[in-house]
């Protein structure tokens, strides 16, 4: 039995044509093709066996859709462990070298791969994303941060120093 | 400079060698002193904090103003607000009338705000749920980063302190991995499920963490004690006055969450001992008699009585240091360990003695960047960091 062709369509209406299991590292793409073929085994005579599925995916552009397939791509045959239960050591382990190369990106299409991942549900693309956010703020004051990503200070000063005071002890553990 | 080799330059001038000094001043040098003199105050050497001082003061009695406006020259340029003005840092803030809670919850709907008008905030096109996501790496990975992140505008204050969702996982970081004997688990009930827990703090999380005390663990806890001990009058002597001399020794503990820990008795400074103060203690100290670590464990109660065996200089006793975990003034929570008792248990005949703690200086947590768990960078960093 062949597969059945998916063809995502991206905001700006450029076609990708996948395999179902690059397309199904979006947990979105994955329910929605559930709901389009609810049936594992097709039935021999159905007519549309040939016709490809169309996903359309309306909040993400070509070039950005480009970088999220290849990503799906390097993980077509692994399988990531349930991400149900949110496991703080996940979070804490250093980024992927791989995922850390792959998202060696300019700022712009860094913060689109990651609006990408979270709008099709990409867990583990949307965590090595945001890891890569974390490390440009490890180890900087808020006064380099601010800078970094070009925040201004809209506190003042005695709002500010009342919250550090108040919640400073925190962060030893 | 680092405060080593400021120390190395320093100690052995004579006077001949300052006033031929090929580049610096009487002035500078004295300034060095006194630099070096805070440096050691600040690691709570007294003894050599004022032998430093008397020097640099002898060197030019003015010294301690010339200090003060080196330090006001060399202040970075402050930082530009929202309002367009600037804050030193120096006027006294009156804090009394905010009270932080409600003051956080008035930032839900704050919005990032640009330095620069011409460059964009991407942070800003990332919805709260994203921002969430980097929040919760930060304490996962790096706490202090956490912090200081939440602390850079009010949007970002209001997500990392003002929702529930950092003080749950701060929880979850933190409790599980405190040391709990079979009694408390049975009398007080104390499980490992913080769902279950947490009731008692009125099912708020940020309230347990407050009020629930707990061991750390990125870090050693470190007790200074200074005394004065009478000093050297020959025998003999008609000198009439006794000279004192002020000694200066410290504590070291280090707890680990599978309920070992280590302690060190020394006249080791901080930064000597931070760098080698890890499990494998043997490989990085010497053999000197300041240098002996004692092992043990520990396992504290549900309100903070920390009890620690350890061996000790006499192998036939069992060394019991009873310590409790309290606040360091109102805002540094869980900040320090208290002395309760300290004793010992002959381990054979199970007989049991007090050793005196009138002398006793209570335990402050000093954070140390390469104790927590999952740092990769080198060790040689946190010697900067304390």
């Amino acid at each position: 039995m062949t597969e059945r062709k998916i063809i995502i369509i991206t905001s700006d209406g450029d076609k990708f044509p996948v395999e179902r299991k690059v397309a199904e590292k979006s947990i979105l793409i994955k329910n929605m093709l559930k709901n389009l073929l609810p049936a594992e085994e097709e039935e021999e005579d159905d007519e549309d066996e040939d016709e490809p599925i169309e996903v359309p995916t309306q909040n993400v552009r070509s070039a950005v859709m480009k970088n999220i397939l290849e990503w799906c791509d390097h993980y077509k045959d692994y399988n990531f462990p349930d991400d149900e239960q949110d496991d703080d050591s996940k979070k804490s382990a250093p980024i992927d070298a791989w995922d850390k190369n792959f998202l060696n990106v300019d700022q712009e299409m860094l913060y689109e791969i990651i609006l990408a991942a979270n709008y099709l549900n990409i867990k583990p693309l949307l965590n090595a994303g945001c890891k890569v956010v974390a490390e440009m703020i490890r180890g900087k004051s808020p006064e380099e941060i601010r800078k970094t990503f070009n925040i201004v200070n809209d506190f003042t000063p005695e709002e500010e120093a009342a919250i550090r005071r108040e919640n400073e002890w925190a962060e030893d553990r | 400079m680092s405060n080593e080799s400021l120390e190395e330059s320093l100690k052995h001038l004579t006077l001949e060698s300052i006033r031929q000094h090929p580049t610096k001043t009487r002035e500078d040098i004295a300034l060095e002193f006194f630099e070096l003199g805070s440096n050691k105050e600040q690691a709570g050497s007294l003894s050599e904090a004022i032998d430093y001082y008397r020097k640099a003061y002898k060197l030019d009695e003015k010294v301690d103003l010339r200090y003060r406006e080196n330090l006001v020259k060399n202040l970075p340029v402050p930082e530009k607000r929202k309002d367009g003005s600037v804050h030193n840092g120096f006027t006294k803030l009156d804090l009394s009338k905010i009270k932080v809670k409600p003051l956080l919850e008035s930032f839900h709907d704050a919005v990032l705000h640009p330095i620069d008008e011409e460059k964009p905030i991407w942070l800003e096109t990332l919805p709260d749920e994203v921002i969430n996501n980097i929040l919760d790496t930060l304490i996962c990975s790096d706490t202090p980063s956490w912090f200081n992140f939440a602390m850079s505008c009010k949007k970002l204050a209001w997500l990392g302190f003002g929702q529930a969702a950092s003080w749950r996982r701060l929880c979850m970081l933190v409790y599980p991995r405190q040391v709990h004997d079979d009694s408390e688990r049975v009398l007080n009930g104390v499980t490992a499920d913080q769902w279950q827990m947490v009731r008692i703090w009125d099912h708020s999380w940020h309230k347990m963490l407050s009020e629930r005390p707990f061991i750390k663990f990125n870090g050693l806890y470190i007790s200074v004690v200074n005394y004065q001990r009478e000093g050297g009058r020959a025998e003999f002597s008609n000198q009439w006055n006794l000279p004192f001399r002020m000694i200066t020794y410290y504590r070291y503990y280090r707890f680990f969450p599978d309920g070992s820990c280590q302690k060190l008795l020394t006249i080791m400074q901080p930064q000597e001992v931070v760098p080698k103060f890890y499990r494998n203690w043997r490989q990085l100290f010497g053999t000197s008699e300041w240098e002996r670590v004692y092992e043990g464990t520990w396992s504290m109660s549900i309100d903070g009585h920390v009890r620690c065996n350890c061996k000790g200089p006499v192998p036939m006793y069992t060394f019991v240091d009873e310590l409790q975990i309290v606040n360091g003034g109102k805002y540094a929570r869980h900040h320090k360990l208290n002395w309760k008792r300290m004793g010992f248990v002959n381990k054979e005949t199970l007989d049991e003695g007090d050793l005196d703690i009138s002398n006793e200086r209570s335990f402050a947590f000093s954070r140390v960047k390469s104790y927590s768990e999952h740092e990769t960078r080198d060790v040689i960093e946190d010697i900067h960091s304390i």
